[in-house]
């Protein structure tokens, strides 16, 4: 067996071995090792930060559609408020107006029946000057008394009076 | 030595190429350092040329110089752990030596380096030497404790350190001989099938299919064995690591 037969070759395979595996593990080492591990980093950076802004991106799809929402919610709020105070107002109006009309309305029939018992406390007043002048008249010719206006009118008065 | 001129052993002989003496040391080029050299250029080739280009997406020779690199270092990562980072370029030269070293052997009429015990033994000795250096430099004489097995009872050391000493010492012999044995006895089967190809004549198409089932063994077991003195390495480094 050439293997064990052939001691004299023993020394330059050691030594050929060395030779060869120190060549290869500097190769290695200096050029391949750092090659390699360059371009396989480089293929992880580039995958985590392409996941990196696609997470990015879907935060900001999602802060983009809470904010809408949050648009739609308020304009919602919004509207129903406006048509809250809308309805509020209208209703205040209705009230306030249906009071100013009730008052200008008892105004009016109060200064109506003010100017009513004026008028007949103006006609009264007449009649009763007027039936105590009639009474002067048909007391002077009938009877021919002559009766002055005071007690005329004070026995009319007391004629009305009693009728009343 | 006549007889084995054509014999099955016979391809495993170390001719010189060019006599090279240094020191009365017969350190001549050899069919063997040849096949060394061979080896370092095409794994040269196989990862500088394949990264090249170094792309974002790999292509097919970029894909397997990246696998290559990907399974040594899973390989550490597995079995050493985080700290194996630092043994990368030193297991990646090793196996990557070892499985060019015997699929290049597979190729007819290249000498297979990996088959002569002297070269394993080299190999195999300085992974010994390295790893019982890192054990002393990282605990010292505390290093001595992996020697006694954890839970024995005081009773049984003197049985068992002898035990554990002996077969520490025996890594460098194992490991050497198991790639050692393993190319030797694939090719030698190699020969001998394919010598009786040629004596069995027209009937010779049974071993020449044999042969090429054997050959693709063989390819499995180059792998394997790279595999196998590499993965060892690391264990032997992470026992130094970590004792036990």
């Amino acid at each position: 067996m050439p293997q064990i037969q052939q001691l004299g070759t023993y020394p330059s395979q050691v030594f050929w071995l060395f030779v060869t595996f120190v060549v290869l593990f500097l190769i290695m080492r200096f050029a391949v090792i750092p090659k390699i591990t360059q371009v396989l980093e480089q293929r992880r950076d580039k995958m985590e930060g392409d996941l990196e802004r696609a997470a990015a991106l879907k935060e900001e799809a999602e802060a983009t559609l809470a904010e809408y929402e949050a648009a739609v919610a308020s304009g919602r709020a919004k509207a129903q408020e406006v048509i809250r105070q809308t309805g509020e107002d209208m209703s205040n109006r209705a009230t306030a107006e249906h009071q100013a009309l009730g008052q200008r309305l008892s105004g009016q029939v109060r200064e109506a029946e003010a100017r009513i018992a004026g008028a007949r406390d103006a006609a009264l007043a007449d009649i009763q000057s007027m039936s105590a002048e009639v009474a002067q008249a048909a007391a002077e010719r009938l009877a021919g008394l002559k009766v002055d206006k005071k007690s005329a009118d004070a026995a009319v008065k007391a004629a009305t009076q009693a009728r009343v | 030595m006549a007889a084995e001129k054509h014999g099955p052993l016979e391809q495993f002989s170390v001719k010189p190429l060019l006599k090279i003496e240094l020191g009365g040391l017969d350190l001549s080029f050899t069919n063997s350092a040849l096949a060394m050299v061979i080896t370092v250029v095409a794994i040269s080739v196989f990862l500088v040329f394949g990264m090249r280009s170094g792309r974002l997406v790999p292509g097919r020779w970029q894909s397997m110089a990246e696998g290559s690199y990907e399974f040594v270092g899973n390989l550490l990562r597995e079995t050493i752990g985080a700290e194996g980072r630092k043994y990368f370029p030193y297991i990646f030269t090793l196996f990557m030596f070892i499985l060019f070293g015997n699929l290049l052997g597979m190729v007819p009429s290249h000498f297979t380096f990996t088959s002569h015990i002297i070269v394993t033994f080299a190999m195999a000795l300085v992974v010994f030497i390295f790893v019982t250096i890192l054990g002393f430099a990282k605990h010292g004489i505390r290093f001595f404790s992996f020697f006694v097995p954890p839970g024995a009872p005081l009773a049984m050391w003197p049985l068992l350190i002898p035990i554990e000493i002996i077969s520490y010492l025996s890594r460098p012999i194992s490991l050497s001989v198991r790639l050692f044995a393993n190319m030797l006895a694939g090719h030698t089967l190699l020969k001998v099938f394919a010598g009786f190809v040629v004596a069995l004549g027209a009937a010779g198409v049974v071993p020449l299919v044999f042969i090429v089932a054997l050959t693709g063994l063989e390819i499995l077991i180059a792998f394997l064995q790279a595999y196998v003195f590499a993965i060892l390495t690391c264990l032997y480094i992470n026992d130094a690591l970590h004792l036990h």
